[in-house]
């Protein structure tokens, strides 16, 4: 699934704030955190990430790690930094007024799922 | 002329919750006696009430006091802010104050919030939860700090919890810190070992002291100034006219290596 089929579901109430130029990035899974140590170590290429940081650092985590993109959930308005940064690089930055919980329960409905968990089961 | 200065600039006081009930000013003055400590840092979580009596009674010891906040940034990140005067602490307290969440301390689960004075009467308690994240950005606490001439330093950088590395994972382009503490867990070498970001930092060392015991810790910040000032303390950071800072072993005085 590509990102910008996301921002067509109503459902996500997804806002693009930055980072247009990515939006035909493939989503190949999901990650959750805020801790910026836990989402360098665990997250993968390609997945979606759902936090409430907001800190202009997560755009360097992203690239970093070529994430597909990141939704800033709970109604929480990035720092202009962190706007201008993820415009910069290319980083799509999504808000929504949903709390974090939704938004990943409706991804998952939306058959999203964590790809460095999955990845862990079929190594055995 | 030039000293030597063995420092411990985060200490908390029976102000943050988290602390002990002995972390009374008498009892960490003493303690910063035993522990030969020159410079005490006192720290409060988002607070500052307990830096009058400190200051007071560590003046009689010979030691003196940076006037200090532990704040808690948005990001949940920990930062020492020291301030030149009690004045400039308490303008700065006030407004962290304003930007902490007005949620009740529940004593019999954080623990007590208890303001004293010099003779270490109880003068009230802080009745407003201080473990609490203010509604400022990282950015927004150290100009806060800085415009009021003060000095911003994250704290326990090394630490998985509350930690500029734990929660934002490097330190940021463009926050310039002059120092960055790290927990006393850990040497320089390993913490750079360990958080490749931290290399060409200038690093310090502190106790991040909830019980007096913990004031002994294996290595120690050293400052090479005239004067146990604020100002000194960011000239030797910044390895200016010849003040210095160093962490060396407590045990054999040598700089503490792994």
């Amino acid at each position: 699934m590509q990102l910008k089929a996301l921002l067509a579901v109503p459902e996500l109430g997804l806002n693009l704030k930055a980072g247009r130029s990515g939006l035909e990035r493939e989503v190949k899974g999901g990650y959750t955190s805020d801790l910026l140590s836990h989402v360098m170590s665990r997250a993968r290429e390609g997945d979606l990430w759902v936090t409430v940081q907001a800190h202009q650092n997560i755009v360097a985590v992203a690239v970093l790690l070529n994430l597909a993109g990141i939704i800033i959930a709970g109604g929480i308005e990035p720092q202009e930094e962190t706007l201008s940064k993820a415009e910069a690089e290319g980083v799509p930055i999504f808000t929504t007024d949903l709390p974090i919980f939704e938004v990943v329960g409706r991804l998952y409905a939306l058959g999203i799922r964590a790809s460095n968990f999955y990845a862990a089961l079929a190594q055995g | 002329m030039l000293r030597w200065l063995k420092a411990d600039l985060h200490v908390h006081t029976v102000l943050s919750p988290c602390a002990e009930l002995e972390m009374g000013p008498r009892a960490i003055v003493a303690a910063a006696v035993a522990n030969g400590i020159g410079l005490l840092g006192i720290t409060d979580h988002n607070a500052w009430a307990n830096v009058p009596a400190v200051t007071a009674l560590a003046a009689r010891e010979g030691i003196a006091v940076l006037a200090g906040m532990e704040v808690q940034t948005r990001e949940e990140v920990h930062v020492l802010c020291f301030f030149p005067d009690l004045a400039s602490l308490a303008a700065a307290g006030e407004e962290i104050r304003r930007h902490l969440p007005r949620i009740e301390n529940r004593p019999e689960v954080f623990g007590d919030q208890v303001i004293v004075d010099a003779e270490e009467n109880i003068l009230g308690f802080e009745n407003r939860l201080l473990l609490n994240s203010v509604d400022l950005s990282l950015e927004d606490v150290r100009d806060l700090t800085r415009r009021a001439g003060g000095l911003f330093i994250p704290a326990h950088v090394d630490r998985p919890a509350f930690s500029l590395l734990a929660n934002l994972g490097v330190v940021p382009p463009g926050l310039e810190p002059q120092t960055l503490e790290i927990s006393s867990r850990l040497t320089p070498e390993e913490a750079k070992r360990l958080f490749p970001t931290l290399v060409g930092y200038s690093l310090i060392t502190s106790s991040d002291a909830h019980r007096l015991s913990d004031l002994a810790t294996p290595c120690a910040t050293w400052f090479h100034v005239a004067a146990p000032t604020l100002a000194e303390v960011v000239l030797a950071l910044a390895g200016r006219e010849g003040r210095k800072v160093v962490i060396m072993s407590n045990s054999d005085e040598k700089p503490c290596s792994s």
